[in-house]
C-alpha cells in the first residue's frame, strides 16, 4: 500500500514541466499566422501561402505511400523545448479543388487517436473548407477528448494529401475555429482546453490509430455529452448525434489505396538522446514491397479499447497500448527511483536499467520487449539540444495502464492495422512489430 | 433510502434502484443522485463492503463511473472507465477540478497519462481516445484497510 506522504507541494509544476525548466522556455509563443517553418530537416517546401500543389507533401523517393517523419524542436511560434514528437507535413485543399491548397508542417503522427485535427490559426483560407452540416443545415462541432483535456472546434471537409495519396472530402476537426468560439460546458467540464499550437506541441494531429472514427457508432445513434454538437449560426451548440460518414474520420481509411493500416519506421536512438532524427510514415500493410509485415508478429488488440496486455515485473497490465503520440514510456514501477524536483514524475535510476516485459495480444500472441530506462534528469541535462530520447520513462501511477510511447518505435517497424481491415496478417485491429 | 446489506468481509452485490447518495469527490452524500442524473446515466448499482460502499452507474456513452463512499456517506474516491471522459467538473467537484486543470495546463505536452499527486488530491487519468480510465481520491480519507488498488 502506498504511503500518503506529501508527494510534492509543487505538484502543479511537476511532471512534464521538465520540458519547461530543463530546456529553455520563454512561455507560450504567439500563434503564428502561417504554418511554414524553415527549421525542418527534410527540406520541406511548405510555404504557408496558398498555392497550386506543384509542391506536395514530401514523399520519399518515388513511393507515393510514404511521407517523411521528422523529430525536431517543434512548430513556429512554440518556444518551449519539445521532445519525442514525430511530425509530418500534409497538404490541405478545398474538396475537389487543386487551387487554394496549403502545406501544413509539424502535424503530429498519433497512433493513439483517430482523425485529422488542425489548429485554425495555421490555416490561411479556413472559409474555403466547407462546414460539415446536418440535414437541417446546421454545422457540426466537436469536443475531442484526450486524457487531460479536449480540443474544441468545427467539423469541416477537405482533400488531404499525405505523401502522394489523397483522401477526398475528408471530415476533419478545425481546432479553435473562430466561428465557433463558445465552448459548451459539457465539453469544458472534461478537462483543460488544449486547442492551441503551444498546448498540442504541433500545428495539428494526424490520428492514424486503429479506429475508423473518433467516436463511432455510439455517437451515430444518440447525442452523447461531450462529443458532437450541432450549432446554430455562430455560437449556440447543443449535443447531437452524427452519422458515421460525417464524423471526423481516420484519414488512412479514406485513402484510395494502401488504406488498411500504417507502418511507422524510425531509426534506433542511442542512449543520451539525438537530434535530427528522421523516419517514415508508410501507408498500407502488405500492399507494397515497402510495407510487408516480414518477420513482425501480429498482436491482436481490443476491438473497442485498442488495449493489449503487458506483463512486467510479475504484474499484468491490462490497459497496455502503443502510442506514437505519447512522448515517453509511461508505466508504474515503484522499484524504479523517482526523480525529484522539476523532473518529478520521471524515473531517475542511478544507472540505466535494462528491463524486460512481455506483450500479450488478444489473439494469444506473445512477445518479449527489452527496453531501457535511464536517469531522466541527467539525460535531459547532458544533451540540451536533443529532441529524441529512447530510454526515458515516467510513472502512470495507476496499476493497470502501460503506455508504450514513442521510445518503443525507435529501431522498429511498427504496424497498426485498422479495425475490420483485411491485411496479410489477418483482420484488424492489431499492432505488429 | 434503502440500506445495502453488509457483510463483514468482501463485497456483496446489492441492487438498489432508489435514490442513494451521490456526490462529487469530497462531498457528503446527499439525498439525490445528482451526479448520475446530471450525466444522464443508468440506474445506480451499489455494492457495500465493511467500510465503504461503491456506487456505480453507466453513462450513455458506455463509460462506467464509480463513486466510493465512506460509511458516513462522504465520497473519498471516484473512478471512470470507458470511451468518453465523464464530466470531471461534476465528478471531482469544482475545486478539485480547478486543481486538476491547472496542473494539466502547467505540465506541458507529453501525450501520456495525467498524474496529479498532492497531499490533498490524487488524480490519475490514463488511456487514449476512445479508451479512457482514471481514478481520483483524497489521500487522507481512505477508510482503514482500503488501498489505492481497490479504486478501479
Amino acid at each position: 500500500m502506498k504511503t500518503f506522504a506529501d508527494i510534492g507541494r509543487h505538484a502543479s509544476r511537476h511532471l512534464w514541466a521538465v520540458l519547461a525548466t530543463v530546456f529553455l522556455v520563454a512561455g507560450c509563443g504567439g500563434g503564428s499566422s502561417g504554418s511554414s517553418s524553415s527549421s525542418t530537416s527534410t527540406g520541406s517546401t511548405g510555404s504557408g501561402t496558398t498555392t497550386t500543389p506543384t509542391t506536395t507533401t514530401p514523399a520519399t523517393g518515388s513511393d507515393t505511400n510514404v511521407v517523411a517523419i521528422t523529430l525536431d524542436s517543434g512548430p513556429a511560434g512554440v518556444s518551449s523545448r519539445l521532445a519525442n514528437i514525430p511530425y509530418v507535413s500534409v497538404t490541405v485543399c478545398p474538396p475537389g479543388s487543386t487551387s487554394g491548397c496549403q502545406v501544413i508542417d509539424h502535424v503530429i503522427v498519433d497512433t493513439g487517436s483517430y482523425g485529422l485535427r488542425l489548429v485554425a490559426s495555421v490555416l490561411n483560407n479556413l472559409s474555403s473548407l466547407p462546414l460539415q452540416q446536418n440535414v437541417g443545415g446546421s454545422p457540426y462541432a466537436e469536443c475531442a477528448q484526450f486524457v487531460s483535456g479536449y480540443t474544441w472546434g468545427s467539423v469541416r471537409t477537405a482533400d488531404l494529401t499525405v505523401g502522394g495519396l489523397t483522401a477526398s472530402s475528408l471530415p476533419l476537426q478545425v481546432i479553435a475555429d473562430p466561428s465557433f468560439s463558445s465552448v459548451p460546458s459539457s465539453c469544458s467540464s472534461t478537462g483543460t482546453n488544449q486547442g492551441t499550437v503551444s498546448a498540442l506541441g504541433g500545428n495539428g494531429i494526424l490520428g492514424v490509430g486503429s479506429f475508423l472514427q473518433d467516436c463511432g457508432s455510439a455517437c451515430a445513434s444518440q447525442a452523447i455529452a461531450g462529443t458532437y454538437y450541432a450549432c446554430t449560426i455562430n455560437t449556440f451548440c447543443s449535443s447531437s448525434a452524427i452519422p458515421l460518414a460525417q464524423q471526423v474520420a481516420n484519414p488512412v481509411a479514406r485513402l484510395p489505396s494502401d488504406n488498411n493500416g500504417v507502418l511507422v519506421k524510425l531509426p534506433a536512438v542511442a542512449t543520451g538522446g539525438a537530434s535530427g532524427v528522421t523516419g517514415s510514415l508508410i501507408f498500407g500493410i502488405g500492399t507494397r514491397s515497402n510495407n510487408a509485415l516480414g518477420t513482425a508478429t501480429v498482436y491482436g488488440i481490443g476491438s473497442t479499447t485498442g488495449y493489449f496486455t503487458t506483463v512486467y515485473n510479475a504484474r499484468s497490465y491490462s490497459r497496455a497500448f502503443l502510442d506514437s503520440g505519447s512522448n515517453f514510456y509511461f508505466f508504474n514501477d515503484s522499484t524504479l527511483t523517482a526523480c525529484t524536483g522539476s523532473t518529478s514524475g520521471f524515473y531517475c535510476p542511478a544507472a540505466t536499467r535494462s528491463l524486460t516485459a512481455q506483450i500479450q495480444g488478444t489473439n494469444s500472441a506473445t512477445g518479449t520487449v527489452n527496453f531501457s530506462i535511464a536517469n531522466a534528469t541527467s539525460t535531459f541535462n547532458a544533451n540540451p539540444n536533443a529532441n529524441a530520447f529512447s530510454d526515458i520513462g515516467a510513472t502512470s501511477s495507476d496499476t493497470s495502464s502501460f503506455d508504450w510511447g514513442l521510445p518503443f518505435f525507435f529501431g522498429r517497424s511498427v504496424f497498426t492495422a485498422l479495425e475490420g481491415a483485411s491485411t496479410p496478417g489477418g483482420t484488424g485491429p492489431y499492432v505488429a512489430f | 433510502m434503502k440500506n445495502a446489506r453488509r457483510h463483514p468481509a468482501g463485497l456483496l452485490l446489492a441492487l438498489t434502484l432508489s435514490s442513494p447518495a451521490m456526490a462529487a469527490l469530497g462531498s457528503s452524500a446527499g439525498s439525490v443522485d445528482t451526479d448520475r442524473q446530471q450525466m444522464h446515466a443508468s440506474a445506480l448499482r451499489s455494492t457495500s463492503g465493511g467500510t465503504y460502499t461503491v456506487h456505480e452507474y453507466t453513462l450513455d456513452s458506455g463509460t462506467v463511473v464509480r463513486e466510493y463512499a465512506q460509511s458516513s456517506g462522504m465520497v473519498f474516491a471516484v473512478s471512470w472507465e470507458g470511451p468518453v471522459m465523464p464530466n470531471l467538473q461534476q465528478l471531482l467537484g469544482s475545486e478539485h477540478f480547478t486543481t486538476f486543470t491547472a496542473a494539466a495546463r502547467s505540465r506541458g505536452r507529453s501525450g501520456g497519462p495525467m498524474v496529479l499527486q498532492q497531499s490533498g488530491l490524487v488524480v490519475r487519468s490514463t488511456g487514449h481516445m476512445r479508451a479512457f480510465a482514471g481514478q481520483a481520491y483524497l489521500p487522507g480519507q481512505l477508510p482503514q484497510g482500503v488501498s489505492i488498488e481497490d479504486i478501479r
